[in-house]
């Protein structure tokens, strides 16, 4: 109970920092973790925008039969194996079965329209707090590389504010950690009802958002849907995706 | 006893007064450490160029790059209907790591960065010229047309994964906050300094006074830390879950950054120690 003045002037340099680090976490969340934020989405913007190999086209697509004149006239079947030896030559070979899907609130890639200057990062879920960081991919449709529906939404008045000058024809690349998808635009509509049918037969990207465009106005059930036809990408199989049924 | 008989007493509420408002300089002092502190790492972790270019090295990056180049250079044979056996000699490791260095070299510098693909192009040309050859193609215009344009379209996607444009982002970011940091650091020491000098005055013996600088370094330094900590996993959760060699240089990257926050703050803490023993010298002499 009765301490002399050394413990007394201990317990001082414990109890009066103790006090002041209470004080300044408590100050951190509310002042300076905004600030905090600030740099750590400067740094997340640039590994997004810093991947290497991010800003090619899908060139193999281009060079697929570059050579063939010369090969037939070789006598050589330019739809042969021409690997050394690993594959078997099916067409499975194409799909890469070692691939991960990422987890739920997981930043993957990145879509990009340069015809619009629309270039967001792309997350795996679209849940409020993703949604305030980019591109959210929903959970009930597929990844890129599946075959099906990619459905995939942000806000109008931030992310996905572009798309409102997007017109048919222009290509829309998804550039993910696992590989690059290129979509052609097909249709832009404007829909009553936020529900969207999960395609199973055919790779679409789909990406939605509130309409109209730029109107703070919790009242709008509109979406403006913009239906992106495959055009080339390699193609991923897995039991991920498509986490629910009917959006 | 003259100085005793000369101190003149004062109310329990004058010394409760004088106590809050030590302790809140003290929170203030804690405060400038603590932002002083952040500031001096990010501008000698994040903001700093040599531990970006030591993680390179670190998380063995040109190795995953010159796999990476060699798979990607494949696969376009591979879709030409071509053999991938051409692909050998034509991507060379030493040259990755040549042209990835110049790049960052080049963008920090200022300078217009480019990848030179000359090397690259000359091997690949060659080896598609010889494939052909011993296939008894003979080398018209055409086949150099096709392979030309096969070349410029692989030595563009070569060019493309070789080009370190994370170093672009780099320097816009870490221009930014190093200006910042330069101007916190001094505002914060100042505040510091101000707070010493109130301290001194409002306490007639001086090491009670600098007593509450003290506990506002403790504060300040293990508030840094803390903060330092969380700030750390905040970044690395914001990064995608792969194992691509990218994301390996950029997880050691901000490892090693805010691990430089770690020795900014044992700087603190010796700063501290020398405090704690002016205090103890100046108690002892009731200075």
């Amino acid at each position: 109970m009765f301490m002399g003045r050394n413990e007394q002037r201990i317990v001082r340099y414990i109890l009066i920092p103790g006090a002041i680090i209470l004080i300044g976490i408590g100050l951190y969340f509310v002042a300076g973790k905004p600030l905090t934020d600030l740099l750590i989405s400067d740094i997340e913007y640039s590994v997004i925008k810093g991947v290497p190999g991010g800003d090619y086209d899908n060139a193999a697509a281009i060079t697929d039969n570059i050579f063939d004149d010369k090969l037939i006239s070789a006598g050589i079947d330019a739809g042969e194996d021409t690997s050394d030896g690993n594959t078997d030559g099916s067409s499975d070979a194409e799909v890469e079965n070692e691939w991960v899907a990422p987890l739920a609130g997981e930043m993957y890639g990145k879509i990009v329209c340069e015809d619009i200057e629309l270039d967001v990062p792309l997350y795996y879920d679209d849940s409020d707090a993703i949604l305030k960081k980019g591109a959210g991919h929903s959970v009930l449709s597929y990844f890129p590389g599946q075959g099906k529906t990619v459905l995939v939404g942000a806000h109008d008045t931030t992310f996905f504010a572009p798309i409102e000058n997007i017109e048919a024809g222009m290509e829309v690349k998804v550039m993910t950690v696992y590989g690059n998808y290129a979509y052609k635009v097909a249709e832009c509509k404007v829909v009553e009802t936020s529900s969207y049918e999960i395609k199973e037969d055919t790779e679409q990207l789909v990406l939605y958002t509130c309409y109209p465009f730029g109107e703070i106005n919790e009242e709008r059930t509109q979406k403006f849907i913009v239906i992106c036809d495959f055009v080339s990408g390699k193609k991923v199989e897995s039991n991920r995706g498509g986490e629910g049924h009917e959006q | 006893m003259s100085s005793k008989s000369s101190h003149k007493h004062h109310s329990r509420k004058y010394y409760r007064g004088k106590g809050i408002v030590s302790f809140l300089i003290a929170l203030i002092v804690a405060m400038s450490t603590a932002i002083m502190l952040l500031a001096i790492t990010v501008n000698l972790g994040i903001c700093d160029v040599d531990i970006l270019k030591r993680s390179i090295n670190a998380a063995s990056y040109y190795d995953g790059l010159y796999e990476k180049v060699n798979n990607q250079l494949k696969e376009q044979l591979k879709e030409a209907d071509i053999p991938d056996s051409i692909a050998e000699g034509v991507v060379d490791w030493r040259r990755i790591v040549l042209d990835v260095d110049a790049y960052i070299e080049q963008t920090l510098n200022n300078n217009d960065a480019s990848v030179d693909t000359s090397e690259f192009e000359n091997a690949l040309s060659s080896n598609i010229a010889s494939y052909f050859s011993d296939k008894g193609v003979e080398g018209g215009q055409e086949l150099a047309d096709s392979t030309d344009k096969f070349v410029k379209i692989a030595s563009a996607r070569y060019a493309s994964l070789v080009r370190f444009e994370y170093a672009d982002y780099f320097k816009a970011y870490s221009e930014k906050y190093k200006g910042t940091a330069k101007v916190i650091v001094p505002v914060c020491g100042a505040v510091i300094v101000i707070c010493l000098m109130m301290l001194l005055i409002l306490h007639r013996k001086k090491y009670r006074g600098i007593r509450y600088v003290n506990y506002g370094l403790i504060s300040g330094v293990v508030l840094a830390i803390i903060v330092n900590t969380l700030f750390k996993d905040s970044v690395l959760k914001s990064l995608p879950d792969s194992q691509d060699s990218y994301y390996n240089v950029i997880r050691l990257y901000i490892d090693n950054s805010f691990s430089q926050g770690l020795y900014v703050c044992m700087a603190g803490f010796v700063v501290l120690l020398v405090m704690l023993m002016i205090t103890s010298y100046m108690r002892k002499n009731s200075i």
